[in-house]
């Protein structure tokens, strides 16, 4: 046989069989209001592969179809209801039909007789096949073949039943019956045909004998007769004798050995059954219910058995225009002519291709001039021509094999509807996402993975409906199979509204088996213990069925997607249902990516991943590089990104001098890996480039942190790296691939670096429950005490140490606060305010935080307790030990008051101007307190939260500033840029400032005094601060102007 | 009654009337005669004037055609009249044996 006209026979036939499988599902949800356009449709499927099949000799392909074709027929007339079990057998007839197309050498093996008789019966249920009943009678062709009638006609048989004809097999003696009642065989032929109908007929020629015998003494005639006559009609109209008349079963009617009464004397002939029946009517015709049943199971277990049901055709168009028609058959062996080595290549691609192949042509022998030339310039044009146009090509191929992902979904339909078949459950499947491309050896590859999840929901996940109903879900159940491209990857989801995955029933299969130990167990999540159905082995179904329960499940699904590059998520919740998510790369083979080094070594990043590069000068590093205990972050956009080093992790060099001096500047690459953002350091940042990617062997198959390695066009190599597999590896993922990074650790580093600096707070409990807080930088020493080294004298309470008598201050004296409980720990703080020594009564456990707070001051807020903030996870109460100690003993601050004022003078009565200080600083904290102890002098404080705020002041009160407080750590204009821009403003410039800080190291002031700033004064540190305040001023002379007024007002008052 | 004409190695016996019971036996007899010759290869039976065959008359062509077989030679009967047609259709004599109708 030729074999190109058998391959034509087998695509164009496989064509036609393409949505068949849809069209039968269409055609069965449509029922009675059947589309005919539909079904002639697969009318001319069938019929051009039986026209086909029979050019080509392959006789059961023909005959299969026929029979096809026949069920279609009486389908298009509506004289056949397409219920399921009818479907259910077209379905498998074409499945089998395409099998026997694919395996046409081998078509003898294979077995079509149970199909073929199913359908033979379809034919025969055409009268019964309503929507509402689906029963009939069965007719027995071997009977007729009983009596020599075996070449007759099914369809007309059924045609004749349905009419309500009874079928008989009718006996002539042609000599006898006819010759000696001096009949003419014409006419009885014509008497025959008016009162029925003739289906077959056979005449025993061998019994007639030949000329020499005494011949033509008998003539046997057996006729297969319908009519609508009962036997004893006809036996009268056809004037032979009832016997002669035999009623080949008619729907159900049993058969009835006549009585003699009945048959009127006649002998009963052993060898003949005889058949009486009482007159029937067309009406009176019951239709038994056996059939139903009785086609199903042996069609069913059909179905059940062949493996072909598994075996799904696709082929589509896809919008690059490729069909493919691949097969997943178990059978293909490399002699066949099947489909699944060929493509089908949409005509405008190709045009595209050959396009590109002209261009790439023209670039060659560009480039082939050039080089002859030598001639630098026309290299480097054909250099760019031929990038371009490979690129370009490279990339056409690819979609030559990219095919939308609804070929492989198309089948589930199917597979859903088989598999819920009998299973008492309601399941109904939403399909989106078909147009997403995909790879088409990805396609091949997720085919066993899908339809093993998809069974997964069916059976285990999916609920009976009973079940469902009880728990108050809606009946039907739903499966989504949705599918849709997230940051280079196609995600494929498969989500089902059932009971979820029954982790207790998972662990205890795990543990019976010895999967797991009880150990293991105390130590596993929610989602380890999800996890576990990936082992091999598991299988919680109770019993083994067809689908499910043989344990090898999961495992196998989880090692092909690996394979492929995939990754499978679960998410699930009890009672709630089940979402299977699949990730798989856009490709496998060539990427573009951009290529890093480390030191000589180069390396690939994924350009998919990356998003962007960033280059932090070395001068910069400081401030945007931080260190998060034992990981390093940067801040990009006031965003935490955490970073690592490229060479730290992967060559695992000690770290070099260099890197700890931070001499260079800092090359980072921001890469995303769908969960996460991270930045990686790396020597330098080279090219952007396509690369093919080539995957590790077995043995380095193991190193996540790398997808592969890469040749590049010098002969070296790249290794790929897998951002998502580093993530892990250096502990910005966790190993289930969730962040570790939380918002709070964010939140405090970045309120820190706005803050500028870090204040330290002295931890400490008032009471049990009590956290309290002060400044540490106020604190002077800490003491353990005994309660019995407190004394009470007239009110006050005191601590004899080491000679002298330190009064003992409680934050109970001044607020609400709880007592101290027995069992406390005391210790006495220290503090020295207002020339004063004295102690706050404190109990362990002491601590000590750095961190800037954030005072809320709506709660807590009473005399001596400034407001609370979170430290620790911990309310904690900040003790304003100024305003108790100011309370209990109101006369310290008085004193110093007084004397301060009179060293500062400043007589605010007498109505001169008072002098203003503009204090800078953008802590709230530490601006109130400083403004507190200032106003209290008696000068007039003008805050601004910043240097750029300061500035504005400035301009608009320029001349009214005495002298500026600022802080130098500040967001927008630094302490320092400020003074030199108050230096270099001319009316301003006279101005002292005095700036506050915790950075005091010589290097510092030195900065500070080139900048302009006239001295440095530690913030809280009051009286030196107020002091230095009074020194400025003197020395500017300001101080001057109070002597003038005092003078002035002493003359006056004399 | 009958016409036999000889043609090389092909025999046409042309029927003149009806076969029927009455004169049945004198074709059958000459059948019987030419076939123990046996020098021919195509036996037909022309039924051009032939309009009615009664059961013994198909018993005859039946009987004839298994004689022929027994030689192994095979029977053509032509110029079947319409009628005469839809009997042996009926009877599906055509599977036994070659029936054409009439010529035009």
């Amino acid at each position: 046989m030729d074999n190109d006209i058998v391959s034509d026979y087998i695509s164009d036939s496989l064509e036609h069989l393409t949505n068949i499988e849809n069209d039968l599902l269409t055609i069965e949800s449509q029922g009675a209001s059947l589309d005919n356009d539909l079904i002639n449709k697969v009318f001319r499927a069938a019929h051009s592969i039986k026209g086909g099949a029979g050019f080509l000799g392959l006789h059961k392909i023909k005959e299969l179809s026929h029979k096809v074709e026949n069920v279609l027929g009486l389908m298009r007339t509506k004289e056949l209801f397409p219920s399921p079990e009818i479907i259910n057998i077209l379905l498998a007839s074409f499945d089998m039909l395409r099998n026997l197309i694919n395996h046409h050498d081998d078509i003898e093996q294979i077995n079509v007789e149970d199909l073929g008789n199913a359908l033979s019966n379809l034919i025969s249920l055409k009268a019964v096949s309503t929507p509402a009943d689906s029963s009939g009678g069965t007719f027995d062709f071997k009977e007729l073949a009983a009596h020599n009638l075996s070449t007759v006609d099914e369809y007309e048989v059924f045609k004749a039943l349905q009419d309500g004809h009874n079928i008989y097999a009718l006996h002539y003696d042609l000599i006898h019956d006819l010759q000696e009642k001096n009949k003419n065989p014409i006419k009885e032929i014509k008497r025959l045909a008016e009162t029925g109908l003739i289906i077959d007929s056979y005449v025993d020629i061998s019994a007639v004998g030949s000329l020499d015998d005494d011949f033509a003494k008998t003539l046997p005639f057996t006729i297969a007769y319908a009519s609508q006559l009962s036997q004893e009609d006809l036996s009268k109209i056809l004037e032979i004798p009832m016997q002669q008349i035999i009623l080949i079963s008619n729907f159900g009617n049993k058969k009835i050995v006549p009585s003699i009464q009945q048959t009127g004397g006649h002998e009963l002939d052993p060898e003949k059954e005889m058949i009486v029946t009482p007159e029937k009517s067309m009406e009176e015709i019951k239709m038994e219910p056996k059939i139903g049943p009785q086609i199903e199971p042996k069609v069913e277990t059909k179905i059940d058995n062949t493996e072909f049901n598994q075996q799904q055709q696709t082929e589509r168009t896809s919008s690059s225009g490729v069909t493919v028609a691949t097969t997943t058959s178990p059978f293909t062996t490399a002699g066949n002519i099947n489909a699944e080595n060929t493509l089908r290549v949409n005509v405008d691609l190709l045009e595209e291709l050959m396009n590109l192949a002209g261009e790439l042509v023209l670039g060659r022998n560009q480039l082939m001039n050039a080089v002859d030339k030598s001639d630098m310039r026309l290299i480097k044009a054909s250099k760019q021509k031929i990038n371009l146009v490979t690129s370009e090509l490279q990339e056409t191929i690819m979609q030559t094999r990219m095919q939308p992902i609804g070929n492989l979904f198309n089948k589930f339909p199917r597979v859903v509807r088989n598999l819920t078949q009998g299973l008492h459950k309601e399941i109904k499947l939403v399909i989106t996402g078909k147009e997403v491309d995909i790879d088409k050896s990805i396609l091949e590859g997720l085919s066993d993975p899908l339809n093993h999840m998809i069974r997964n929901s069916i059976d285990h996940g999916i609920e009976t409906t009973e079940v469902r109903k009880a728990r108050g879900k809606n009946p039907a159940g739903t499966i989504k199979l949705n599918a849709y491209h997230d940051a280079g990857q196609v995600v494929i989801e498969i989500d089902d509204d059932g009971e979820g995955i029954q982790t207790e029933k998972i662990v205890k299969k795990a543990l019976d088996k010895g999967i797991i130990n009880e150990e293991q167990l105390k130590n596993m999540s929610f989602k380890d213990k999800v996890d576990l159905i990936f082992l091999p082995g598991l299988s919680t179904a109770e019993k083994i069925t067809d689908l499910s329960g043989r344990g090898v499940g999961m495992d196998v699904v989880k090692s092909n997607l690996d394979h492929l590059g995939g990754k499978v998520e679960i998410q699930s919740e009890e009672g709630i249902g089940t979402l299977f998510k699949i990730k798989l790369p856009l490709t496998l083979a060539i990427i573009p990516s951009v290529l890093v080094s480390i030191n000589r070594s180069k390396f690939a990043i994924p350009q998919v991943n990356v998003i962007e590069l960033i280059r932090i000068a070395k001068e910069q590093i400081s401030e945007r590089l931080e260190t998060l205990g034992d990981s390093e972050v940067i801040i990009i956009r006031e965003k935490l990104v955490p970073i690592i080093r490229l060479n730290r992790f992967l060559i695992n060099e000690s770290p070099s001098i260099e890197d700890i001096a931070e001499v260079n500047d800092l090359n980072v690459v921001i890469v995303n890996t769908g969960v996460q953002e991270y930045g990686i350091i790396v020597d330098a940042i080279h090219e952007t480039l396509e690369i093919v990617v080539r995957p590790f062997g077995k043995h380095l198959k193991h190193l996540k942190e790398y997808m592969g390695a890469t040749i590049l066009g010098d002969g070296r190599i790249a290794t790929i790296l897998d951002v998502h597999g580093l993530a892990i590896k250096t502990n910005i993922l966790s190993s289930s691939g969730s962040s570790r990074w939380n918002k709070q650790l964010e939140q405090s580093l970045i309120s820190t670096k706005e803050a500028g600096e870090i204040p330290s707070f002295l931890l400490f409990k008032n009471s049990i429950n009590e956290n309290c807080a002060v400044n540490l930088g106020l604190v002077s020493r800490i003491l353990s005490i005994e309660r019995d080294n407190i004394l009470n004298l007239g009110g006050k309470r005191t601590v004899q140490y080491q000679g002298t008598s330190i009064p003992l201050l409680c934050i109970k004296d001044v607020a609400n606060v709880a007592d101290f409980t027995p069992e406390q720990s005391l210790v006495m703080i220290i503090f020295q305010l207002y020339n004063k020594e004295f102690g706050l009564l404190a109990a362990r456990p002491l601590d000590i935080a750095e961190i800037s707070i954030q005072l809320d001051q709506s709660v807590h807020t009473q005399n001596g307790i400034l407001g609370s903030c979170i430290i620790n996870d911990q309310t904690t109460l900040i003790v304003n030990i100024f305003e108790i100690v100011e309370t209990i003993y109101p006369q310290w601050k008085n004193n110093t008051l007084n004397e301060l004022q009179k060293v500062h003078q400043v007589h605010k009565e007498k109505g001169g101007t008072p002098t203003t200080i503009l204090l800078v600083e953008d802590s709230q904290f530490f601006r109130e307190q400083i403004r507190k102890f200032v106003e209290e002098i008696g000068y007039k404080v003008v805050t601004a939260e910043d240097g750029q705020d300061a500035w504005k002041v400035l301009q608009d009160l320029g001349n009214e500033i005495s002298l500026v407080l600022t802080d130098i750590e500040m967001p927008k204009l630094s302490g320092l840029d400020l003074a030199k821009k108050i230096r270099a403003e001319k009316n301003i410039s006279h101005i002292p400032i005095i700036a506050l800080s915790a950075l005091a190291d010589t290097a510092d002031v030195e900065k500070g005094k080139i900048a302009g700033i006239n001295d440095y004064q530690i913030k809280l540190e009051k009286e030196k601060l107020l002091l230095s305040i009074r020194q400025m001023l003197s020395s500017t002379g300001q101080h001057q102007q109070e002597k003038t007024d005092e003078q002035n007002v002493a003359r006056e008052a004399a | 009654m009958i016409n036999i004409i000889k043609n090389d190695k092909k025999i046409v016996v042309q029927v003149d009337g009806d076969i029927l019971a009455t004169n049945v036996e004198i074709i059958r007899v000459n059948f019987k005669n030419i076939l123990s010759e046996n020098n021919f290869d195509e036996f037909v039976i022309d039924l051009l004037k032939t309009t009615m065959v009664d059961s013994v008359g198909i018993g005859l062509l039946v009987a004839t055609h298994n004689s022929l077989e027994k030689i192994g030679k095979k029977l053509l009967v032509r110029n079947v009249s319409s009628e005469l047609l839809i009997l042996f259709k009926s009877m599906r004599i055509e599977q036994h044996f070659s029936i054409s109708g009439m010529e035009k």
